[in-house]
């Protein structure tokens, strides 16, 4: 598999800061995406307080948006298995 | 980033790349809208993808639209500067006080767009919402389009991870085979164009017992960079396997077999670092869509047997089925 990607240790835990002993080449792509996305939740957190949304209505934006980020993080991970046993 | 504003080429490469164009509505970006009509008080919201003449819209909510011209588009404005673009009254800006929108059903009247900005710096449409009176829009409402937008990004971020080979950047198998289908149905439908170029890497296995699998992958990644600047928007690279790879293009078999002679010069002008800076070459069959071909299958076959034929002519060059 490419050097350059970043197949965790089967040693690794994720009190170390890695991501876990999963036999899983995740690509720099992928892990710049989950972090810009974390931020992007966080901004729209904030600019949804910060225009007066009530806290119930918030909650349901950022589940309606989790919920959406995670049906493609999930079919995103299916398709790394693919290439790693392919 | 101020010189990929300018770099339309790239730009339309990049709309190309994420594949959305031509494709409908889809829950994840429907619910974005839905919750910038619903958040803005506004009656219309979409998210629209700038092509070269056209504005596509692959959400649209409180409008009956799918496409419509670019140069009638509020959107072309808005992927020109990485800044959303207010617009508070058509009826008072001379750009727009004529435009066909403003004029005529629905009658826009104002419009927040905030370009879609991707990762690599292309404006590939924007997150736009429409009202129906003169309105302005707050800071705090700017930057919340802003966090809406870049969700937009985001998840077209990871579909795109998902369909790319984590390597070379190629459409992985799966998503190549997908749009070689879509050529398939097009060509089926209205006798729209299409031709593949298939090709591998000759001696890649010498290559990686020589300088072992890293200098390998370096290599895979050497071609793809090469074919990727050769083909630019107008065609899409997938890795099928191994050192296996295909273009897609949008041209008949003499064009098709025009661009396989360059991608085989360039290929072999190109020193690759990993291998001391010897170049490596690539075996290509062409194949193009006929009335003969009647699968994709079949036309896999043709272009895997017009590249064994380039295999035995002495490799480093290319063959076609037709």
């Amino acid at each position: 598999m490419p050097s350059d990607h970043a197949r965790m240790p089967a040693t690794a835990s994720v009190e170390d800061g890695s991501f876990g002993a999963w036999d899983l080449d995740i690509p720099d792509q992928l892990k710049e995406s989950v972090t810009r996305h974390g931020e992007t939740l966080l901004r729209l957190l904030l600019s949804l307080r910060a225009i007066g949304t009530d806290e119930e209505k918030i909650e349901q934006a950022l589940s309606a948006v989790i919920d959406s980020y995670k049906s493609e993080l999930l079919a995103t991970t299916r398709a790394l298995r693919e290439q790693n046993h392919r | 980033l101020q010189t990929k504003l300018t770099d339309e080429a790239g730009r339309l490469a990049a709309v190309r790349r994420y594949e959305l164009l031509d494709t409908g509505p889809e829950a994840q970006f429907e619910k974005i809208t839905g919750l910038v009509k619903a958040v803005l008080g506004v009656p219309m919201a979409a998210v629209t993808l700038v092509d070269r003449d056209r504005v596509w819209f692959k959400s649209a909510q409180g409008l009956n639209l799918q496409e419509a011209a670019r140069d009638s588009s509020f959107c072309t404005y808005t992927v020109r500067t990485n800044q959303p673009l207010l617009i508070p009254d058509m009826a008072l800006d001379e750009r727009f006080a004529a435009n066909p929108f403003v004029v005529q059903p629905p009658f826009i009247r104002s419009y927040i767009g905030v370009p879609l900005h991707t990762p690599d710096g292309y404006n590939l449409g924007s997150l736009c919402a429409f009202d129906l009176q003169p309105r302005s829009f707050t800071e705090n409402q700017i930057r919340l389009m802003t966090s809406f937008a870049d969700l937009v990004v985001d998840e077209a971020e990871l579909r795109l991870i998902a369909k790319s080979d984590f390597l070379t950047g190629a459409l992985a198998r799966r998503a190549f085979i997908e749009a070689m289908k879509q050529a398939w149905s097009r060509f089926q439908d209205s006798a729209e164009p299409a031709a593949l170029l298939f090709f591998d890497i000759d001696h890649f296995k010498q290559i990686n017992d020589s300088f072992g699998h890293a200098a390998g992958d370096r290599a895979l990644v050497a071609v793809a960079d090469c074919v990727t600047a050769a083909i630019g928007s107008g065609g899409l690279l997938g890795r099928l396997g191994g050192e296996e790879f295909g273009i897609l293009l949008k041209t008949t078999a003499e064009p098709a077999e025009a661009t396989a002679a360059r991608l085989n010069r360039a290929i072999a002008e190109q020193p690759v670092p990993a291998l001391d800076g010897r170049p490596v070459t690539v075996s290509i069959g062409v194949a193009a869509l006929s009335p003969n071909v009647t699968s994709v299958e079949a036309w896999l076959a043709r272009a895997d047997a017009a590249m064994y034929m380039a295999k035995q002519a002495g490799r480093n060059c290319w063959r076609s089925a037709d």
